[in-house]
């Protein structure tokens, strides 16, 4: 008779495949606290920039700081997000509760959505640019 | 019969895999992913162009150019976010598979992807910061040879 070799029902969702997915996601978190950290050195630079732009003649010191603050508070958004995302996974690992994964895809979700509604708003601005510069353009020849 | 223990699902016959809900924030993140990818393809390519004009621009016009290499900088730097909307785009693909199909054997490999992806754009930050530092120290080093920078005694 011949051996039957059982068929494992789980050759898709073995443990080790999932011990070497989290392994995978710990190799990462590594990085994205570093981009994170950058990141955060960024904002930091660009804050004082803009304090610093305030000494700057006449009135347009004012708005380069409140351009530079807002693209600082843009930007720090994504990399709180991205530096939670990383410590989640690095406290799942360590403490193996599935409750901090949860929490780590909770905060990879919001800085995916939040870095897509950032793109979509700068490319209408892309967009309303071209057009109002295509118009001025065409008014302008007349 | 289901038992959450510790946001593991673990069933009799199932082994170790993502919670319900983990499984619902990555199916969530899988379209964002997608539009941020094909986005950055679009503007990549769009710079890629850009770049590759005002080269050319430049070709005609400047013989000499202030920084060596610098005519070299916006091409490379299209491509170099090209690559990188490509990792993101493979992540989210598998992601997508893992959401439609399951299996943890899906999960590792989005996830390899994932780290992929960040890997490449700490190098590229790292290439950066370094490129950074050494035209700071190139402009101090040729502002100094010309005779108005700083004195050494």
């Amino acid at each position: 008779m011949d051996a039957i070799t059982p068929i494992d029902q789980h050759t898709d969702s073995s443990d080790e495949d999932f011990d070497a997915a989290i392994d995978e996601l710990y190799k990462a978190s590594k990085w994205m606290k570093f981009l994170a950290i950058l990141g955060f050195i960024g904002v930091g630079m660009m804050a004082l920039a803009g304090l610093f732009s305030l000494a700057a003649p006449g009135g347009r010191g004012m708005v380069v700081m409140i351009f530079l603050l807002l693209m600082a508070v843009i930007i720090f958004i994504p990399c709180r997000f991205l530096y939670k995302y990383a410590q989640g996974a690095h406290n799942f690992v360590r403490t193996q509760n599935g409750e901090k994964l949860e929490e780590a895809l909770a905060y990879q979700r919001s800085l995916w959505r939040f870095t897509g509604v950032m793109y979509l708003i700068y490319i209408v601005l892309m967009a309303l640019g071209l057009l109002f510069g295509f118009n001025s353009k065409m008014f302008s020849s007349y | 019969m289901e038992n959450s223990t510790d946001g593991f699902s673990v069933r009799p016959d199932q082994n170790k895999t993502i919670s319900v809900l983990g499984t619902d924030y990555l199916n969530r993140t899988v379209p964002w992913l997608r539009a941020i990818a094909i986005i950055g393809f679009v503007l990549g390519l769009y710079s890629l162009g850009k770049s590759l004009v005002t080269w050319d621009a430049m070709e005609r016009v400047a013989s000499i150019y202030p920084i060596p290499g610098i005519q070299y900088f916006s091409p490379a730097a299209a491509i170099l976010g090209l690559i990188s909307s490509y990792f993101l785009l493979m992540y989210a693909q598998k992601l997508g598979t893992f959401g439609r199909e399951g299996g943890n054997l899906n999960l590792r490999k989005a996830f390899t992807n994932q780290k992929v992806y960040y890997i490449w754009n700490g190098i590229l930050a790292i290439l950066y910061i370094v490129l950074v530092i050494g035209f700071i120290f190139w402009m101090a080093t040729n502002y100094a040879s010309l005779g108005r920078g700083l004195r050494v005694r």
